[in-house]
């Protein structure tokens, strides 16, 4: 009895400690990704996107000339996107619902981000109509 | 201890990710591959592939009369133009809503926590493939997603819409109900007041697989700005055929509606802007929408 108690301990603490440590990816995974897109860090591309996502947007050259034609903004308007997130009722992902106060996007709506983990890691592998 | 621990695991999870390791899901069937239709009668305007879901049967949904349905919401998937019906089925079976009260207002267990509400399957009821201009897919697909006759999940779980006389009826019947695969299925007050009802219940999502809406750090598969993306011709008559042959089969869908009628999302991009001309094209084969 003590021992099962004792595993459930482990086990609980196990799961408590890993959920602020992955919101801290996923908050650094953003953080990286506006990098990207609104201040054109393109060299962070691969520690962003899944392969995947890289594929369907036409390899990473053609990935990076379309982030180039999109508005560069000065890294002081960025803050740090207020991220919600639901990790997959049958898989590995992860569905996250990314604000980002300053971005100068003007779309009324909340991205719904699909997140893959590819090699132990949090990539993001594009978005999802946001309906329900 | 047990007890302290799990409440302590609960009230941690509720303060940082909705994770969904804690909904217990059977291993449900596998995916099977697509089934031939039987011969289609020659007054339909398109061909309609049936496929088998995979679907969570420890998720709750409601059943409606089809008669209910007076609406189709177009919508873009935002994913890749090559994605298939069971890519997007995949998608859905992953995802979690939260309950919403009549006013659209998260409902709440006793310890704070947002009421978890898994998706039953793809919440579209139809997948139209079609390629983009240029593109090189063999043609239009279209395919049969969640039943008709239940609920879907796509106009928003929040979104709601006024019920006219027959729909009033049909809901004072009791004829819309909500359950789980082998349980009692029972009227859920939540979903309608005041003569209003949930719009998923009174309409149906058709989505064109792809993604119509510009690029940006809110939608990193759109379209370049320099490079805008609309729907061919040959999507938007499929579309039309669809609406139309839906019509002829269930004349109450006088409706055609877009997503971000709805709510403020960027779904369905530019098709937004082609819905007038789906519904002109529709005319043509016989059918009336507004």
């Amino acid at each position: 009895m003590r021992i099962l108690l004792i595993a459930l301990a482990l086990i609980l603490s196990a799961q408590v400690m890993a959920a602020p440590a992955q919101e801290k990816e996923m908050k650094a995974l953003f953080a990286k990704y506006y990098q990207v897109m609104e201040q054109h860090k393109v060299e962070l591309i691969d520690e962003v996107f899944s392969k995947k996502f890289i594929t369907d947007n036409g390899g990473k050259e053609a990935f990076t000339k379309d982030v180039k034609e999109l508005p560069k903004f000065a890294e002081k308007n960025l803050k740090e996107a207020d991220i919600t997130f639901t990790k997959g009722v049958m898989d590995e992902i992860y569905f996250a619902k990314v604000k980002q106060a300053l971005s100068k996007d003007k779309t009324a709506h909340v991205p719904e981000f699909i997140v893959v983990v590819e090699d132990g890691k949090l990539k993001i592998q594009g978005t999802l109509s946001d309906g329900d | 201890m047990i007890l302290l621990a799990i409440l302590l695991l609960s009230t941690t999870f509720s303060l940082h990710a909705d994770d969904g390791s804690f909904c217990s899901v059977p291993d449900l069937s596998s995916f099977l591959p697509s089934v031939n239709l039987p011969a289609m009668p020659e007054e339909e305007l398109i061909e309609i592939t049936k496929v088998n879901y995979k679907r969570n049967l420890a998720a709750s949904f409601c059943t409606r009369p089809v008669d209910m349905v007076d609406t189709i919401v177009i919508h873009h998937s935002e994913t890749p133009e090559t994605n298939s019906a069971m890519d997007m089925n995949a998608y859905h079976l992953n995802r979690v809503s939260y309950k919403t009260n009549d006013a659209g207002q998260f409902i709440r267990d006793s310890l704070g926590r947002k009421v978890r509400d898994p998706w039953y399957m793809i919440g579209y009821s139809y997948v139209v493939n079609s390629a983009y201009p240029g593109g090189t897919l063999p043609k239009p697909l279209v395919t049969e997603g969640r039943p008709m006759d239940i609920v879907g999940s796509h106009a928003g779980s929040a979104a709601v819409t006024t019920m006219d006389e027959d729909q009033k009826k049909m809901w004072a019947d009791g004829k819309v109900q909500c359950g789980k695969t082998g349980g009692a299925f029972k009227v859920d007050p939540t979903q309608s007041s005041n003569g209003n009802i949930k719009a998923n219940i009174s309409s149906i999502g058709v989505v064109v697989v792809g993604n119509y809406a510009v690029k940006s750090s809110s939608n990193p598969n759109g379209y370049k700005p320099s490079n805008p993306r609309f729907p061919t011709l040959e999507t938007v008559d499929t579309l039309a055929r669809l609406a139309c042959q839906l019509q002829k089969k269930y004349p109450r869908m006088k409706t055609i509606k877009w997503h971000n009628f709805y709510k403020p999302t960027s779904c369905p991009g530019n098709l937004e802007k082609r819905i007038d001309q789906i519904i002109i094209l529709a005319k043509g084969y016989g059918c009336e929408f507004y």
